[in-house]
């Protein structure tokens, strides 16, 4: 399976699904208008990368901004992931940046753990 | 100034960026095709009128613009197609206002008449929860969004008044029997 890789700008989040470590990294601002559309791809290819059972995937999230329609796709990611773990024999890690005194992305993170119950890591930098 | 909003977006030019010569606080206005680019002409206007050295109220003043433009391009009743991009948009108003202790972040744009008692309900629901009663809020109605597959996240409104901390005001002016002008402003300490 070949990796996804979009080079971020602007309103573009930086992604970078590597097939081969299992390493899924998601970086910078995310407020396309059409945020569904734009990560179509993205569903499309964790989809089919989820396909195998028992995998071990590490989540980076490292997220400056995103809008409330990319809050809604990130949710739809962990979800799938969960389902993966839960079902799939998948072991799943999720890191969740976040500037020091950014709480509003703390709680985003936060929000994500209560809303999932995943294990996420809420980690400073 | 939200009850003014209609009056400017009928009579400033379309596709402009316009100041008010009798206003005499910092702002900025733009009516029309709310396009990805007018989105990111207005957040860089938003932290230059802005003029603050903390990162958080920056990040604060730039994802609350950018959520109330999005409100207008996918909400608007009134649609235009973009010449640059190929794409519809919805049209708007949108401003920008620097007071010395606060910005105010603004927009408008029309709504059919029977969405008016629906959003009127809803801000004011909004506006009489506490940060914590937000956030649970916020979470519920995104994972209804998923669930339902509806387009984008139906959040922006909870998420402008959990990252302001200020109650949304809001302002309906009636167009004629089927359109009503709806004017959202939320105000951001600094």
């Amino acid at each position: 399976m070949e990796d996804l890789f979009i080079e971020g700008k602007g309103f573009i989040p930086k992604v970078e699904l590597n097939a081969q470590t299992g390493v899924l990294n998601f970086s910078g601002q995310s407020y396309h208008e059409y945020t569904d559309e734009f990560f179509d791809p993205i569903f499309a290819w964790i989809s089919q990368y989820l396909k195998e059972p028992g995998k071990k995937i590490t989540v980076n999230f490292r997220m400056t901004y995103f809008n409330t329609a990319s809050s809604k796709c990130f949710l739809e990611i962990l979800e799938m992931l969960k389902a993966y773990q839960n079902n799939c024999g998948g072991q799943i890690t999720v890191n969740w940046y976040y500037q020091a005194n950014d709480y509003d992305m703390l709680e985003t993170g936060e929000d994500f753990i209560i809303d999932t119950q995943l294990n996420i890591n809420l980690i400073p930098y | 100034m939200l009850e003014k909003l209609y009056e400017y977006y009928k009579k400033i030019p379309p596709e402009t960026w316009y100041e008010d010569k009798n206003l005499a606080h910092s702002h900025v206005f733009f009516n029309g095709i709310i396009t990805q680019n007018v989105i990111m002409c207005f957040t860089e206007k938003i932290l230059k009128i802005l003029n603050s050295s903390d990162e958080i109220t920056n990040k604060l003043a730039f994802g609350i613009g950018v959520e109330l433009s999005q409100n207008i391009q996918i909400h608007s009743v009134e649609r235009a197609l973009d010449k640059n991009d190929q794409r519809i948009h919805g049209k708007g108003i949108l401003l920008c206002e620097k007071f010395p202790s606060f910005l105010v972040l603004s927009a408008g744009n029309v709504i059919k008449k029977e969405t008016v008692k629906f959003l009127d309900d809803k801000c004011k629901f909004i506006n009489h929860l506490n940060h914590e009663q937000l956030r649970e809020y916020y979470n519920m109605e995104r994972r209804q969004s998923l669930i339902t597959k509806r387009k984008g996240g139906n959040v922006g409104l909870i998420d402008m008044a959990k990252k302001s901390g200020n109650p949304l005001n809001i302002h309906f002016h009636t167009i004629d029997e089927k359109y009503s002008f709806f004017a959202l402003g939320v105000r951001i300490n600094s």
